[in-house]
């Protein structure tokens, strides 16, 4: 067997559909340890705060990391020094900041990108895409097919993400906390405001003194974070039929070639050690205490132990991208008037709606069965 | 041996987060959304992103099949709607500010609500009946649904499966049946003849979409139907008709809520005049005594008759709890005689039987109300609902000697009386959830009457405000009126608020 043929059977139509990882988490503290998750926005009906949600077997869960949250964590792996040769380091220089591609929200559909000088070759790849060839695509941004694209701005060609990666806690209770801010010096004592001002400031929100630190200010009942009673997972998966899914248009060989490369890609992200620094209060590591599952899932439901190592992964994933031939790394500059061109079409192709009709004769059915 | 084609989906994690029409979460996924990622996973698998030509036969044989039986796991749609805030894809326009040195601006944000269904399994089967046990397209539709990737949202991951089973094997499959149904039932979208070619045209014409006369938009899917589905242990609907009480001007009549048991009793009586006038036919002899006046023969195991149930106004905090409708309820599969009955009260004059009902005014008009026309309080009354709440007390079989352990056994008991036989939770109270329900007490502190007037025998009895939980989120559709008093206005249970 050859060394790039070796994870060939997860190419193959009787492979199976999907590799699962399920890895117990701890924050660095302890298992009993008190964690951060994401708080969100009040609105329809939501509250706000922490994400706590109730599951099918009536125990709560708190979303601790989404899938889009942690693909933004994975995606910039391949920029470290490991990685680098696996894909095309493209950078795009903007005034004072260069964005390297790999951290650009949305992959090669970015805006900030398609208003680069890769703009002609970017709508040339996504169109190849949607006429059945991710080649060229998988040259200038490959890790938009493991990660996912969609091309909202131009061409609408839409991939789906071959890695999906969450974090959950269960059966967790939910903390409070005060403090209270105490300036350094009773201003009032020297003058700068009076006693009847202090006391109408403190504990007062709205106050410029409470607001500019001269005075103290409580905050109390606020998010003091979880403690997961129940436990921590990332759930992580590799959807091995969605690489067979990517096709360099007719020739047999080049679609092997293609899907062993993001086949590469996608295991060595999927295997890496995910950062453990997810937001202040949330550290979190791996339970030792709790076997971690690691299994390829096939199409009747079957569930076998998988044995890929993150060092295997990154061995394959480079004699792949060597076979396949990595793009080129660029650094190319913004184009101002590109935007500028792009934001007209925009603006100008609303007043060019072609309204379309429906021939004569052809029904339009939806209804409701009786 | 029958056999029947099963195409599985697989979720990866226990969570999906299609939606339906409404934009509510969707269980379980629809047939039509399982079609088209049948359609899209063709498309990928034989790389015919343009146009499908090698899995049409197949396609077409599939989207021409009756409805499937859907087996799936319980689904749970979260309790909240989370507001996600994703980058939206202008990070161009950050640029000017970056080229002044300013690298705090951050890309603009716009809202996405979450709102998951949480899976009690994780497979999804749609069962297919074979004819003659044939199916032509077996090896196509088997790597078709293997190429699924995805159903639902992006993050939906899944693995998809197509197998030849037997009736023995399809009966063994964990989750719950789901089947094709009549007016009750989940609404959820199927493929129909034309469906396929109107997926096709649609891709055809977002490929289109640009051209060098503009932007042409494209169509959405119209060639599809919805069907209901009914969970196999589902309860059916019972048939219902409301009036409205008027005036003989058209404004509204307003009764005490706390004297509803005459207008349920005015209402009886009514019927019963008008179906000794005029029956249906072929009923027996004592159809009207037993069924319409509810009197049950001695020893009888079946007896089925019909229920009157005055409906307090509710709707929010703050609504003024008068008696403004009456709904008479018949037993499951009863719509014909309940029609026949309700064409014959329609316009019908209230007559008091006791001559102080209506404290000198004029009696009411029964006024039939459409189930077009049905408005916001005989929605909460009578839609599906997972968890109901008494609006009027729930008299038990009994007395519950100020045990809660008897109360317990009393409330199962009225539960099974009442025909609800599907696994819930329940809790009662003397208060009712809805505010300006009067409580379950007969007598306040002072040992006055107080509370709802009962019929004398229905006085013993011990009374509860009870709110009732269906398991596994199923849904158990309205009206629902519980205990001993259930043909007369009490017990009458509605959806909280």
């Amino acid at each position: 067997m050859s060394k790039n043929s070796q994870f060939d059977h997860y190419l193959s139509d009787d492979g199976p559909a999907a590799l699962v990882i399920r890895e117990q988490l701890s924050p660095v503290e302890g298992p009993d340890g008190v964690l951060f998750p994401a708080t969100f926005a009040a609105g329809d009906g939501f509250p706000g705060g922490y994400n706590i949600d109730t599951d099918a077997a009536g125990r709560n869960v708190c979303l601790i990391d989404s899938v889009g949250s942690q693909a933004n964590r994975i995606e910039p792996l391949f920029m470290r020094e490991a990685y680098r040769h696996l894909v095309p380091q493209i950078v795009i220089k903007a005034g004072t900041r260069d964005v390297n591609l790999l951290e650009a929200g949305h992959r090669a559909g970015d805006a900030l990108v398609r208003c680069s000088s890769l703009q002609q070759e970017l709508q040339d790849a996504f169109k190849s895409v949607l006429a059945g060839n991710a080649e060229a695509l998988a040259r200038i941004a490959p890790t938009s097919l493991v990660f996912g694209v969609w091309d909202s701005r131009d061409t609408q060609a839409k991939l789906p993400r071959v890695i999906g990666s969450s974090i959950r806690a269960f059966n967790v209770r939910k903390l409070t906390r005060g403090a209270v801010y105490i300036p350094p010096l009773d201003y009032s004592e020297l003058d700068v405001f009076s006693e009847e001002d202090k006391a109408k400031a403190e504990g007062n929100n709205k106050s410029p003194l409470a607001q500019r630190g001269f005075v103290h200010n409580p905050a109390s009942a606020a998010h003091g974070g979880i403690i997961a009673d129940g436990g921590i997972r990332r759930d992580a998966i590799l959807g091995l039929a969605a690489i067979r899914l990517l096709h360099a248009g007719d020739d047999a060989e080049k679609t092997r070639a293609l899907r062993r490369y993001i086949l590469g890609l996608s295991l060595v992200a999927f295997t890496a050690k995910i950062d453990s620094y997810l937001r202040q209060g949330c550290t979190l590591v791996l339970n030792t205490d709790q076997p971690r599952e690691f299994v390829e899932v096939y199409p009747d439901g079957q569930r076998r132990p998988c044995g890929v190592t993150h060092d295997a992964a990154l061995q394959f994933a480079s004699d792949a991208a060597g076979a396949f031939g990595v793009g080129e790394s660029r650094t190319v500059p913004f184009e101002k008037e590109r935007a500028k061109r792009d934001v007209k079409v925009d603006e100008t192709g609303k007043g060019k709606l072609k309204r379309g009709g429906r021939k004569a004769g052809v029904s339009a059915v939806n209804v409701e069965a009786d | 041996m029958a056999s029947y084609l099963c195409i599985s989906v697989r979720f990866l994690q226990p969570y999906s987060h299609g939606r339906n029409d409404n934009g509510d979460p969707e269980w379980p996924p629809s047939p039509l959304r399982t079609f088209q990622a049948v359609v899209a996973a063709a498309a990928g698998r034989w790389n015919e992103r343009r146009r499908i030509s090698y899995a049409l036969p197949a396609l077409r044989w599939l989207e021409a099949r009756p409805l499937p039986v859907i087996v799936a796991p319980a689904g749970i749609p979260s309790d909240i709607r989370c507001q996600f805030y994703v980058p939206d894809n202008t990070a161009d326009l950050l640029v000017p500010a970056w080229k002044k040195g300013d690298l705090t601006k951050q890309v603009r944000r716009t809202e996405k609500v979450v709102c998951p269904t949480h899976l009690a399994g994780n497979a999804v089967h749609y069962i297919y009946a074979l004819p003659n046990s044939q199916c032509p397209y077996f090896e196509v539709l088997v790597a078709a649904a293997r190429s699924i990737t995805h159903l639902g949202w992006g993050i939906d991951m899944v693995a998809g499966e197509a197998r030849i089973m037997s009736r023995k094997q399809i009966a063994a499959l964990d989750g719950h049946h789901w089947r094709p149904a009549g007016a009750a039932g989940t609404p959820l979208r199927v493929p129909t003849e034309g469906t396929l070619r109107d997926l096709m045209a649609k891709h055809e014409a977002f490929l289109n979409r640009m051209s060098g006369d503009g932007f042409s938009p494209v169509p959405p899917l119209r060639v599809f139907r919805v069907q209901r589905y009914r969970r196999n242990n589902e309860p059916l609907q019972r048939p219902y008709r409301v009036f409205e009480l008027r005036n003989l001007d058209g404004s509204r009549f307003r009764y005490p809520p706390r004297k509803l048991i005459h207008i349920a009793g005015m209402v009886r009586h009514l019927a019963i005049e008008a179906m000794k006038q005029d029956p249906p036919r072929d009923v027996d002899n004592d159809w009207v005594e037993t069924y319409v006046a509810g009197h049950a023969k001695e020893r009888s195991a079946d007896h089925r008759q019909l229920s009157y149930l005055p409906l307090p106004s509710i709707g929010h905090a703050h609504a003024d709890p008068g008696v403004r409708r009456v709904m008479i309820v018949a037993p499951v599969g009863d719509g014909d005689w309940l029609d026949h009955l309700a064409r014959r009260l329609a316009g019908q004059v209230l007559k008091p039987m006791r001559g102080d009902e209506f404290a000198g005014r004029e009696p009411p008009l029964l006024v039939p109300m459409s189930w077009r026309a049905r408005d916001g309080v005989v929605r909460a009354y009578t839609e599906s609902a997972n968890a109901w709440a008494s609006v009027t007390p729930v008299i038990l079989p009994g007395h519950d000697d100020h045990k809660p352990d008897k109360s317990v056994g009393l409330i199962e008991k009225a539960l099974a009386q009442s025909g609800i036989e599907q696994p819930c939770e329940f809790e009662w109270s003397a208060f009712s959830r809805f505010p300006k329900s009067l409580s379950a007490h007969k007598y306040d502190m002072d040992k006055r009457p107080t509370g709802y007037i009962r019929p004398d025998h229905l006085m013993t009895q011990t009374a509860v405000h009870l709110t009732v939980r269906f398991v596994d989120d199923l849904q158990f559709p309205g009206p629902l009126a519980i205990g001993a008093g259930r043909h007369c206005g009490f017990g009458v249970m509605a959806a909280p608020y």
